[in-house]
């Protein structure tokens, strides 16, 4: 018993350091820790003086909405330039090689005009697992060319494989057979057989088809393509300026009506579009070519095809576009010259000027390098890859800053893709 | 008796054990080694909270070696199939998710079992119930002994006991699928140390089919070695024990299933993706054990030390990353038909235009558990009432540290092939708690009512470290006390009622933002029990209720990398329900009887407020919303016949469906697997043994009798089966 008795004690000795009764919580933790949680607080800890709803107004009227609107415009063009050029190769028009030509830069012109909206993935470009983006350029996600050889011939048909129960309709067909890279293999690969390995009935008699044949196929399918690719930059559109559109959502944030509560909140969603620099940038356009760390055709190797428009070899161009993008996001430089309200001059009211010049040093740098390879970044990883690892340097020391300093001087939150990367 | 003596008095009798097996005989008339918890005589049992006993008879009934068709006898316990065996048991009480265990206390002779219990509550260790000799469980206010997760309950397995004499047994048993079981144990006393040394082996070359070929199965082995040494001093007596195990496994096992067409055609197949796919574990302990007994009074002291590594090589994904999860791609083949032909090994990694590879992941993990506990309980008179008085103090401390790296494969004719160099490390991080606990429960008896009054304490302090970055760290105390009120009123010798209230709680790992609310609820129950000696019914309903329900998200609960080790609050939820037991003999002749039982659940879980989570099972929930893989209704009935020499045993188990998600989507979140249901299910099970005297006991069963294929679960990725029927044979020698 008196043993009991003395544990007893014991015990409640261990139970007097629990001191209180209930429940209770005391923390502390590193610099380094995110708010990640899923409580819904997002908002930042400290109050700032900087006008964030100036600076959303900004970007939204200045940089975000005047490129989805400038891609709408191309996509009008390249679905005529495309249309046109096809109704030359029908009719085997004496001048197709110009039509041809001028369809090949109207893809160029919007492809360009897409890689800005590529780094402006917010809203209607997000929502629903990106179908809408992946409906008009599916990268980094990839299909295959002979998937796009079949649905030439299907689409001739008018029907699936031979099944006249499965009509052909391009706007139910997966994002991988259409879009911005399917154009790209219909107007620039020069070689006509398909690219399969085992055919079935629909493509069996493909390569004994006269060349022709082919490339009217071909052109008849990229003249739906292209305007099945200007149907979707019409949604966008709608989707973005319309009258309770994305943009009006972020201009009136912090208003009743608005689904962000505060301009801090849309401010940290315009902000989460900018990690598109480190995995899909980063990582996937230029990393990834490199076979630096991630796979590719060739194993972890430099491999030129593994570009990311290895058919009409503009992923240089892409990766300009991309980081001039970035470049007018961050400085606030766009259609209007005289509002340049970005992130650099938010980051100078929270006393980042250091990692503001780095950033900034990071772009420059990046961009010269790009500049100086004289070829494509297919033309150049097959000679030497000493460049484009440089351009990986490059963005890397923008990427490690806008992970930390950036996020943490501007109280904005890591997006969840970016916490667990391999950096 | 200081605790410090108690402590130095341990560590002096293993010494003695080891160097003295010479030493002086102990008084033998105790046998306890109190490892068991609930007692294990046949009356009308007076524990106020619902505490079910599996014996050792009973699990030797169908010798399953898997712990979810063991605990389909017992009321009120949810389980989540995952990959037939049972390996790695999802086992929840009451309604609280089964995901890994990891709402529920797990012991091994009443001490912590699981790999890290607060700071990775996740159990991917669980014991070999092939070498247990009782499984307990114990739900509402009995729950309160045994923290740190108590919003549901505890289950405890127990270990062979150290023999009194001489004695010992073969087991071994074949079956389908390569199946083979090889156990044996032996035991006596030898200069008044007595020793058990026990071993099992399992293995099987798996049901599933792998796309190109290969093994499906695991292999297992178990080693258990106890030592014990027990003396008489001062009217006290006391036994000093030492229990080591080692434990491994090898599995073939992944978390890939299969599209709906696929599993309607073949729901064994496994597709080529998963060919590489291993988890390799190794778990050892040590503990040390003494007991002190005598003049009322009992108290027991144990200081215990597990370690446990892991490494499983599964498919994470495919393609380019921030693509579909594979989740996602299982679910609509059509849509990425392209990933789907990489996975099922029909398209090569490489073609013209498109690189999709193999994203495996190896998640690497080393955990410990260590701690020294002392349960104490006596029987004493203050104020003319008899008090039954059960102490304990336990400090633990455990951690988990996560070596997590991922890899590329490239599939190419059908194989999936390791592309050299792609290894990249993800999660490198370490979680560690040290807690005190303490607990006392003092039961009153009150003329017929025995009422109990108990309370435990936590207070935890856990560390976060990020081992990529040094400035990534958390470190939180959290202290919280659970109060518990409980009765058993007993109506007659063979009847009582009993009702329960009490709070449970469930820590937040390390890891976890400690701005999140804790999880927390009250528990409530109510029932009657009665016991003749014939007849044994037990009948208990139950409220919890939620003021906060949170889940974390797993690789096996969620399937989508981005949300890996998040956290997610579901805000009130509710949950109800009914648990019945019942169990009789009906003798047919003088030489034969009909034993027969029924063990049902009724359970009910409901959000109680509309919430915009983005978590993998939940999604948009609105109030009334059901709590994702809950049966409504599930039923076992065991009936058999039983001569002296021979028995036949069938178990009929019935599970209702079940939804595998609980909300809806919305436009920035998709929820997966909305609507999606786990089918119903019926399995029946048969057992056979006859005894040939003293050259031992055959024995034959069926597991899944007649063949059911039914959708087990969906997640993490793609629908797979339980285990088909399965026939095997056995052979058992005691001695």
């Amino acid at each position: 018993m008196r043993v009991s008795t003395r544990l007893s004690a014991a015990a409640f000795a261990v139970a007097l350091i629990l001191s209180g009764c209930g429940e209770s919580t005391s923390s502390s933790q590193g610099s380094g820790v995110k708010d990640n949680d899923n409580s819904g607080t997002d908002n930042p800890t400290l109050p700032t003086q900087f006008d964030e709803a100036a600076l959303v107004a900004n970007l939204v009227n200045n940089v975000l909405t005047p490129a989805v609107t400038q891609f709408n415009e191309l996509a009008v063009t390249q679905q005529l330039e495309v249309a046109n050029y096809c109704s030359g190769e029908k009719n085997s028009a004496q001048n197709v090689a110009t039509l041809k030509q001028r369809a090949q830069d109207s893809w160029r012109a919007a492809m360009m005009g897409w890689q800005y909206v590529e780094l402006m993935q917010v809203g209607p470009l997000t929502t629903n697992s990106k179908e809408l983006k992946n409906n008009i350029y599916v990268w980094p996600a990839t299909g295959s060319l002979c998937d796009i050889d079949l649905d030439v011939v299907y689409f001739e048909a008018g029907v699936i494989n031979g099944n006249s129960n499965n009509p052909y309709d391009i706007t139910q067909r997966t994002a991988n057979r259409k879009g911005l890279t399917a154009l790209e293999h219909l107007l620039f690969s020069t070689n006509l057989a398909h690219n399969c390995s085992t055919v079935n009935d629909a493509l069996a008699p493909w390569n004994n088809r006269p060349d022709q044949e082919k490339r009217v196929a071909r052109c008849e399918f990229a003249t739906a393509v292209a305007k099945d690719i200007e149907g979707h930059s019409d949604t966008l559109l709608t989707q973005w300026s319309g009258d309770n559109g994305y943009a009006k959502q972020l201009l009136n944030a912090g208003q009743p009506g608005s689904a962000f509560d505060t301009p801090h909140l849309a401010l940290n969603e315009i902000s989460k579009a900018l990690f598109y620099m480190t995995e899909e940038l980063k990582d996937g356009k230029i990393a990834t070519p490199l076979g630096l760390g991630f796979p590719n055709a060739c194993g972890l190797e430099a491999c030129p095809e593994a570009v990311e428009s290895p058919i009409a070899e503009h992923s240089k161009k892409n990766l300009l576009a991309n980081i001039r993008a970035f470049r007018n996001i961050f400085t606030g430089n766009g259609q209007d010259p005289e509002n340049t309200l970005g992130f650099d001059d938010f980051l100078e009211a929270e006393e980042g000027d250091e990692v503001k010049a780095r950033m900034l040093a990071g772009l420059d740098a990046a961009e010269a390098t790009l500049l100086a390879m004289t070829g494509s970044l297919k033309a150049e990883l097959a000679t030497s890859a000493e460049q484009v690892t440089q351009a990986h340097s490059d963005v890397k020391k923008v990427t490690d800053d806008l992970k930390t300093e950036f996020i943490e001087k501007l109280a904005l939150e890591l997006p969840k893709t970016s916490a667990g990367d391999n950096d | 008796m200081t605790k410090h003596t108690i402590i130095k008095k341990s560590l002096l009798a293993a010494a003695v054990i080891i160097a003295l097996p010479q030493a002086q005989a102990a008084d033998d008339k105790q046998d306890i080694e109190h490892i068991s918890i609930i007692s294990h005589h046949d009356k009308l049992r007076k524990e106020a909270g619902s505490a079910t006993l599996l014996s050792e008879a009973q699990l030797a009934e169908y010798e399953y070696d898997d712990i979810h068709r063991i605990l389909s006898n017992v009321p009120g316990v949810n389980i989540r199939e995952e990959d037939g065996y049972g390996l790695r048991p999802n086992i929840g009480f009451r309604g609280v998710t089964p995901e890994r265990s990891k709402k529920i206390t797990i012991m091994e002779d009443g001490v912590l079992i699981g790999p890290s219990p607060y700071s990775a509550p996740a159990a991917y260790y669980f014991p070999v119930p092939t070498r247990m000799t009782a499984v307990e469980v114990f739900k509402g206010p009995a729950a309160i002994k045994h923290g740190p997760q108590t919003v549901a309950g505890a289950l405890n397995l127990v270990t062979r006991q150290v023999p009194e004499f001489t004695e010992g047994g073969i087991d071994v048993a074949v079956g389908s699928d390569g199946y083979t079981k090889a156990h044996g144990y032996y035991g006596s006393v030898v200069n008044n140390v007595g020793f058990l040394f026990e071993a099992v082996n399992l293995q099987a070359d798996g049901f599933k089919e792998l796309d190109g070929g290969g093994d499906t199965g695991f292999e297992k082995n178990d080693i258990l070695a106890k030592f014990n040494y027990k003396l008489s001093q001062g009217g006290y007596d006391h036994t000093f024990g030492l229990k080591l195990s080692y434990a491994d496994e090898l599995s073939d096992e992944t978390y890939l299933g299969l599209t709906e067409e696929d599993f309607a055609q073949n729901p064994y197949r496994r597709y080529a993706a998963s060919q590489p796919a291993e988890m390799d574990t190794k778990h050892s302990q040590i503990m040390l054990s003494h007991i002190l007994d005598g003049n009322g009074v009992n108290v027991t002291t144990r200081l215990y030390r597990n370690d446990y590594e892991r490494a499983w090589l599964k498919l994470n994904g495919v393609g380019a990353k921030g693509g579909a999860s594979l989740s996602k791609i299982i679910a609509n083949p059509e849509s990425f038909a392209n990933e789907y032909g990489v996975i099922t090994g029909a398209r090569d990694s490489v073609v013209a235009g498109s690189n999709i590879f193999l994203n495996m992941g190896t998640n690497d993990r080393e955990y410990f558990s260590q701690g020294l506990q002392v349960d104490a309980n006596s029987n004493l008179t203050m104020f003319g009432l008899t008090h039954d008085i059960s102490v304990g103090v336990r400090f633990h401390e455990d951690e988990i540290e996560r070596k997590h790296f991922e890899q590329a494969y490239a599939m190419e004719n059908g194989i999936s092939t390791l592309i050299e160099g792609s290894k990249q490390f993800t999660s490198l991080n370490t979680e560690n708690t040290k807690a005190w606990s303490v607990y006392i429960e003092d039961k009153v008896q009150l003329d017929a009512l025995t009422l109990g009054m108990g309370l435990r304490g936590e207070l935890m302090d856990m560390s976060y470290q990020d081992n990529k970055d040094a400035d990534v760290w958390i470190d939180k105390t959290t202290r919280i006390w659970l109060p518990s009120l409980s009765g058993f009123y007993q109506l007659s010798d063979d009847a009582g009622l009993l009702f329960g209230v009490h709070q449970g709680f469930v820590p937040s790992s390390p890891l976890q933002d400690p701005d999140i609310e804790l999880e927390k609820s009250v528990n409530y129950e109510f029932g009657g029990r009665f016991n003749d000696g014939v007849t044994q019914f037990e009948i208990v309903s139950f409220f919890n209720d939620y003021e906060n329900l949170n889940e974390s998200c797993g690789q096996s609960n969620c399937g989508v990398n981005d949300q890996q080790d998040q956290q997610f609050s579901g805000g009130e939820v509710d949950v109800y329900g009914l648990e019945m037991q019942f169990a009789q003999r009906y003798p047919l002749n003088l030489q034969i009887d009909i034993p027969y039982s029924l063990t049902y659940t009724y359970t009910k879980g409901e959000f109680q407020n509309e919430r915009a989570t983005t978590f993998a099972q939940w999604g948009y929930i609105k109030a009334g919303d059901e709590l994702p893989y809950l049966p409504s209704h599930q039923a076992t009935f065991n009936i058999g016949l039983a001569a002296s020499d021979w028995k036949v045993n069938v178990a009929v188990k019935y599970i209702s469906e079940m939804s595998e998600a609980a909300g809806r989507s919305t436009e920035d979140f998709e929820l997966v697997l909305e609507g999606a249901e786990v089918p119903n299910t019926t399995i029946v099970d048969i057992s056979a043994s006859y005894e040939l005297g003293r050259y031992g006991q055959v024995y034959a069963k069926v597991d899944n009798l007649f063949d059911e294929t039914e959708i087990v679960s969906r997640r993490p990725y793609g629908a797979r089966p339980g285990k088909p029927r399965q026939f095997s044979l056995g052979y058992k020698y005691q001695f």
